[in-house]
């Protein structure tokens, strides 16, 4: 589904991300771990189209982020750290217009926003303005909108800060229910508990090389994620 | 404390443009900020340029009936006017909906003090608005009459208290919109009914203004007398300017108590009126089916959208629409004047030829007033990653924000050109060219304004009053066009020889078309590609 292979970014001569390949098959979720820092963000902005990379190939289901950014695009939907989304608008002017743009019939959106919007208990506030909605309405939203369309992938910023525990719980949900459909998720946390409970596929970078990856067994081992993950800072 | 505050409400006005490069995430070169530097130099020098003609008409007819005390309390009239007009659109905005609100009510900051910074931004406008009026009528004074001290040093210090004054009017009157504001459901339509109530009485001054100061130099012992009683803070102003102390000192503290009151009156409402939203009823979403849209008509709504819910934007850069809606309906209702004036302004076959030419130039002049897509990237703020992440390309998210400008601009233009070339008499085929002039001309404005917001954007704002008032982009395309069509109009005489106007009409029509289509060549291959790549 997912192919990152030797992606380099770099700002200025700062070094971002350097030469990190790493593949999530249909069916899998993969955590992205790191420091502050580290690489993640710039990473899930590449695999996004949302920035551009010095070298390297993504291909997103067979496609080329660099060469064919519109296909690939259409398969993935993105939901960053911090969702800064349109305040002129409501929630169901913004869930319409991300409908719009990929083109998801009147039916189906309908549906989609009635069952996510029930299930995230957002339906009622649809007709706010998204400026009146607070981080976890918005965090909500962008959830609901990322889901409308039905992605192969969704490439997802720390996605539970700002989620309440029972959204938080639900998203949890959602997304294994998206991965036995045959989509994949990609996502940064540093909910190490979370990442060790949901994950098939892990994937630590440091400094913005990745340090260690593979399945969740093969990376923890005996030991627990955070042992795991604090070790390899350490050295 | 203070300090900080002031430091960071500077680095919003000054810095966001002069100081970095947004797009590329460094500070600007020495080069790239002299160059800016220039620029406002040059836009200023203009403004200047343009008061001190005034004053050079009022200077020496009231210095020879030895009024010159009048002279200076008509200059610092028409500098605080000028002062409340260029800062009261955004003072609502700016002194009560910026977007760290929450951040610095947080901290241990006592809202009087931020109140305080933000009137601090709110000033600092007013004092560059005051400025450009004041300083060239004291330039005008003296060469005139000659130096003498201290009344020089008085005529400059006054540009504060003038400022200080400014400032406290066109704060209480953002503070009567946010009160008014606060209680109602839809506050854009608030703001912008006031601000344009407010427009339309400078407006109705303004159209009067040749009666008023003609009305000024025949009864100079009444006004005088007017001034003294009912307009004393101008009074002293005006006095302390010629050089005495007393007054000089008067007009400072009641300048200073004016604004120490305003600030007193708002600040004791401030935290209220910034944390209030008692007008905002909760909407409850009850389902309806949607209207699906194609991908360039949602993006077109999108834009839409973001116009209309923001009076700011609505005011500063699309103020035009309404004047260029009117001005037909004015013309039509003072159809028989107006062709009246016409007969006698253009008597001759001449001077006749050239009225096409006018009416297009007019026309092209109050369509400078819609400059629509020059704050739209910046527009875009933090969300720009949005349109960045879904499947639409760039070309579609820019043409989406020319087809709104062209939307708004192109209609009054066509509805100006039939109503005017109709009154003034034109032929058919010089209407039309008028018409090609003029549609080609907005058409040229809207991609030059796009193109110089993708060379200079602003993501980061704090709030919307940044992009819309206070950019590079929209100085540049507001007073460039002027010098723009300055330019092409003194091409004209120079070629009026070879020309006939008509040619000429055709002539421009065909060059503003031919940039307009390099321009949108470069805005959807280069523009496209810095759009892709900024945030």
């Amino acid at each position: 589904m997912l192919k990152i292979e030797h992606l380099t970014k770099t700002y200025g001569d700062k070094a971002a991300v350097e030469d990190l390949s790493l593949h999530i098959s249909p069916g899998e979720i993969c955590g992205f771990i790191g420091h502050n820092g580290a690489g993640k963000t710039t990473t899930l902005k590449c695999v996004a189209g949302i920035l551009s990379f010095d070298s390297g190939e993504i291909t997103v289901n067979g496609n080329s982020v660099r060469t064919d950014p519109m296909k690939t695009k259409r398969d993935i939907a993105y939901i960053p750290d911090n969702p800064d989304l349109y305040d002129y608008m409501s929630g169901i002017r913004f869930l319409n217009f991300v409908g719009d743009i990929f083109g998801v019939p009147a039916d189906v959106r309908q549906e989609k926003i009635r069952t996510l919007g029930d299930t995230f208990e957002l339906t009622k506030d649809l007709a706010q303005p998204i400026s009146a909605y607070s981080h976890g309405m918005k965090q909500k939203l962008a959830v609901i909108s990322a889901w409308l369309h039905d992605p192969k992938l969704i490439l997802m910023d720390e996605p539970f800060v700002g989620l309440d525990p029972k959204a938080s719980h639900l998203l949890k949900g959602l997304m294994r229910e998206h991965c036995d459909r045959g989509g994949a998720i990609f996502f940064s946390t540093h909910v190490l508990e979370v990442a060790e409970k949901l994950c098939d596929e892990v994937a630590i970078i440091k400094s913005g090389r990745l340090i260690r990856e593979g399945t969740m067994e093969d990376v923890r081992g005996d030991e627990s994620l955070e042992a795991v993950f604090l070790e390899l800072e350490e050295e | 404390m203070l300090k900080a505050l002031f430091r960071k409400q500077l680095l919003e006005l000054v810095g966001q443009n002069l100081l970095y490069d947004r797009r590329k995430g460094t500070t600007r070169s020495r080069g790239g900020i002299a160059l800016f530097a220039v620029l406002y130099v040059f836009l200023f020098g203009w403004f200047a340029f343009m008061f001190g003609s005034v004053s050079y008409a009022l200077c020496p007819q009231l210095v020879g009936a030895g009024l010159d005390w009048l002279y200076f309390a008509i200059m610092a009239l028409l500098a605080v006017a000028l002062g409340v007009f260029g800062s009261v659109f955004n003072t609502y905005t700016a002194l009560y909906r910026s977007k760290d609100n929450d951040l610095l009510l947080s901290m241990p900051i006592p809202p009087s003090k931020i109140l305080f910074v933000r009137l601090s931004g709110v000033a600092l406008l007013s004092f560059l608005f005051v400025a450009l009026v004041f300083l060239p009528a004291v330039f005008v004074y003296n060469r005139i009459v000659g130096v003498s001290f201290p009344a020089l040093l008085f005529q400059i210090l006054l540009v504060f208290p003038l400022s200080a004054a400014a400032t406290a009017l066109t704060c209480l009157l953002g503070w009567v919109v946010a009160l008014v504001a606060v209680r109602v459901k839809n506050k854009t339509a608030v703001t912008v009914v006031l601000t344009l109530a407010f427009i339309g009485v400078y407006y109705y001054i303004y159209g009067t203004a040749y009666r008023i100061l003609a009305s000024i130099l025949a009864n100079t012992e009444k006004v005088s007398r007017a001034f003294r009683s009912w307009l004393f803070p101008l009074y002293a102003a005006g006095q302390g300017a010629v050089g005495k102390t007393i007054y000089f000192l008067l007009a400072v503290l009641i300048a200073a108590a004016a604004f120490a009151l305003t600030w007193y009156i708002l600040s004791r409402t401030y935290l209220r009126i910034t944390t209030d939203n008692r007008g905002a009823a909760k909407a409850v979403y009850h389902e309806k089916r949607a209207k699906v849209s194609g991908v360039s008509t949602a993006l077109l709504k999108r834009e839409l959208r973001h116009f209309t819910s923001s009076s700011v934007y609505m005011l500063n850069c699309g103020l035009g629409i309404v004047f260029m809606l009117l001005a037909p309906i004015a013309g039509l209702i003072k159809m028989g004047a107006l062709r009246n004036g016409i007969g006698m302004l253009f008597s001759s076959s001449e001077s006749r030829n050239l009225l096409p030419l006018i009416l297009c130039g007019v026309i092209c002049l109050l369509s400078t007033m819609i400059d629509v897509t020059a704050p739209s990237v910046s527009l875009e703020g933090r969300s720009i990653w949005l349109v960045q992440s879904l499947p639409v390309l760039p070309q579609s998210v820019l043409s989406a924000k020319l087809r709104m400008h062209l939307l708004f601009a192109w209609i009054p233009t066509v509805i100006d050109v039939l109503v005017f070339c109709f009154i003034a008499g034109t032929t058919i085929p010089q209407a039309l060219l008028v018409l090609a002039a003029c549609c080609a001309y907005v058409l040229f404005s809207a991609e030059a304004g796009l193109a110089l917001n993708l060379l200079m954007p602003n993501l980061t704002w704090m709030n919307e009053a940044y992009p819309v008032k206070q950019s590079a982009p929209v100085a540049i395309i507001l007073f460039g066009s002027w010098f723009f069509l300055g330019a092409l109009a003194a091409l004209y005489f120079a070629l009026s020889g070879i020309l006939s106007v008509d040619l000429y009409l055709l002539l421009v029509a065909v060059l503003l078309l031919a940039a307009s289509l390099l321009l949108y060549g470069w805005l959807m291959k280069s523009g496209a590609k810095r759009f892709a790549e900024l945030g």
